[in-house]
């Protein structure tokens, strides 16, 4: 975590860059990746997420730019090296990656396979993975009769077979659905909590860096545009992009009542966000005690964000003239990271 | 000599020395095939072991190969045949023609078959730290099982058609029986005979082909 002040650096990189033809997919990025945390790089589509994956584990050859793992520069590694540092950065893959010719137990231990590891031995250690990722008993199925949930599984077992010290998620749950999703990611949090694996997690959703991401870095066209604590970011979001990704999670106003507003009105409606110490207070009251205005909810609600507590509202707000409307808008400010008169009605 | 007493004792020697021809030659085409279509995939552009200096070429002589219809090919190899197996008639000189055509044939069907293996899973291993090779023997040979023997069902097939032409050129077997018999002779009987007897050979071949091949598969 961001806020961690001990945080020991475990992969950097600095100033990479990829591009595809004209496409600069990796134009410039620069990150420090802590050990034991879990962070979320999100982006839109096609923003350079997959590339930069890539050319973290090794697949991608960056045009430009370093790569430092465990303060080692990789650009100065022999052949055999890079296979070794490949072996501690695994990876988990949005279409799984089984071998449909393995049974589940062969599949996660192919990794100790490929590192010469005798029969028994990786047979053993597959077993117990199988085990923890939930799918003891299944040892001996092939991949074809899993659902999509139970393959990502093994997909997981295999990538810890090898005893990584980095996991690298690229779009893991998004064949997946909600429900498998969320198991998925929270089997993903208790391998980071028990395991001390660092986790970098890959995805265009903001539902799945809410359920587990503790530091979030927002890609955009190939180059970094926001990042920080997760909590922080959803509170206070600041460029552009990062907006657009959460406004999916964030309630908007539902357009029959967007409909509705007016330049003018005796209520102005409010869109108001807010977070911390002063999610917990009844903020309604204290506006009416302070301000004199009466504010009612017309949508939205309170959200837990790593434990912190985060409210959007759209408030109905009526002030009675132009200067109590005033006097509550910058009560409200002074209370929340964010408010806007949206209207009047 | 009735019908029904020649074929008695004419096909079940044909018969025979089809089978034998058969799989001796689908046996050279596998040995000689596989590691020439692991070869071509292996090294063409964007694979694992990429090599223009060994793909292009090996690839237009086995399309030039391919090029050249059966019973041509084997008439112009009559001198070679001579030269190797010391006879250019008889089982074993129809054999070397038959592996000459099905060593490139099943070659391509095999590098058709290797390319079908998904990248992403290729990719996915390498990023375990595997070598090229045991990326080969890993993930690419096992993975194109399915696909390996279906293509090598196709190319015994097609040996055996083959090896009914040989019958033109001094080869023994159904192809002869029905040239100088059914042809030459116009012997009704030996000819469906011989129809059918072909028919039910091509049949338990695919049969028992797409067997194995969807007990490779692992999906059911
Ligand atoms: N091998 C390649 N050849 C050509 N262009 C590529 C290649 N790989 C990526 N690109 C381009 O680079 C850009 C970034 O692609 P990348 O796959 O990294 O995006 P992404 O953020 O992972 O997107 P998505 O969410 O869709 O997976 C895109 O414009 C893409 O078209
Ligand atoms: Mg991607």
């Amino acid at each position: 975590m961001s806020t961690r002040p001990k945080a020991q650096p475990l992969l950097e990189l600095k100033n990479l860059r990829r591009s595809f033809g004209g496409t600069k997919a990796v134009n410039g990025v620069s990150l420090t990746v802590y050990k034991g945390e879990i962070l979320g790089i999100i982006g839109r589509s096609g923003a350079g997420k997959s590339t930069l994956i890539r050319c973290i584990n090794g697949l991608e050859k960056p045009d430009s730019g370093s790569i430092f793992y465990k303060s080692r520069d990789s650009a100065g590694l022999t052949l055999e090296e890079s296979r070794q540092m490949r072996r501690r950065i695994a990876m988990i893959f949005q279409q799984f990656n089984l071998l449909s010719s393995r049974t589940i137990i062969d599949n996660v231990a192919l990794p100790l396979k490929l590192a010469g590891m005798s029969k028994i031995a990786r047979r053993q250690k597959a077993a117990e993975l199988l085990q923890t990722v939930g799918l003891g008993g299944k040892e001996q199925h092939y991949p074809a009769f899993l659902s999509g949930g139970q393959k990502q599984r093994v997909g997981i077992a295999r990538a810890l077979a090898a005893g990584p010290d980095i996991l690298l998620s690229d779009e893991a749950s998004s064949a997946l659905d909600p429900e498998t999703t969320q198991a998925i990611l929270q089997l993903l949090r208790e391998i980071n909590r028990k395991m001390g694996v660092t986790i970098i997690l890959i995805t265009h959703e903001m539902e799945v860096i809410r359920a587990i991401a503790d530091r979030l870095i927002v890609l955009d066209k190939g180059k970094i545009v926001e990042q920080g604590a997760v909590k922080d970011i959803f509170a206070r979001p600041q460029a552009a992009a990062t907006r657009a990704l959460l406004q999916t999670i964030i309630p908007s106003l539902p357009p029959a009542l967007a409909a509705q507003l007016r330049p003018q009105g005796h209520e102005a409606v409010i869109e108001f966000h807010l977070s911390g110490a002063a999610a917990n207070t009844p903020f309604l009251q204290d506006l009416q005690r302070d301000t004199g205005a009466i504010a009612r909810i017309i949508h939205g609600g309170m959200d837990t964000i790593q434990g912190e507590r985060q409210g959007r509202f759209f408030l109905a707000l009526n002030a009675g003239d132009k200067a109590k409307l005033a006097q509550a808008l910058a009560w409200l400010a002074a209370k929340g990271d964010k408010s806007e008169v949206l209207g009047y009605v | 000599m009735s019908d029904w007493e020649l074929l008695q004792k004419l096909l079940g020697p044909a018969l025979w020395d089809t089978i034998w021809t058969m799989a001796a030659a689908s046996f050279f085409a596998l040995l000689f095939g596989l590691p020439l279509g692991l070869l071509l995939y292996a090294t063409a552009k964007g694979h694992l072991f990429e090599n223009a200096w060994i793909n292009r070429p090996l690839s237009a002589f086995i399309t030039a190969l391919r090029a050249v219809p059966f019973i041509i090919l084997a008439v112009s190899l009559i001198p070679l045949t001579r030269l190797i197996v010391g006879t250019s008639i008889g089982n074993s000189a129809a054999v070397f023609v038959l592996s000459i055509t099905a060593i490139p044939f099943y070659a391509r069907m095999a590098e058709l078959s290797f390319r079908e293996v998904d990248k992403n899973l290729i990719q996915a291993v390498l990023s375990m730290g595997a070598t090229r090779l045991q990326t080969l023997r890993e993930v690419v040979l096992p993975e194109s099982l399915p696909s390996l023997i279906s293509g090598f069902t196709v190319t015994i097939i097609a040996i055996i058609a083959a090896s009914s032409m040989v019958g033109f050129i001094g080869g023994n077997g159904l192809g002869r029986l029905a040239i100088s018999y059914g042809y030459q002779r116009y012997n009704v009987t030996i000819m469906i005979a011989v129809i059918a007897v072909l028919i039910a050979l091509n049949v338990a071949v695919q049969w028992f082909g797409d067997r194995l091949a969807q007990k490779a598969a692992r999906v059911k």
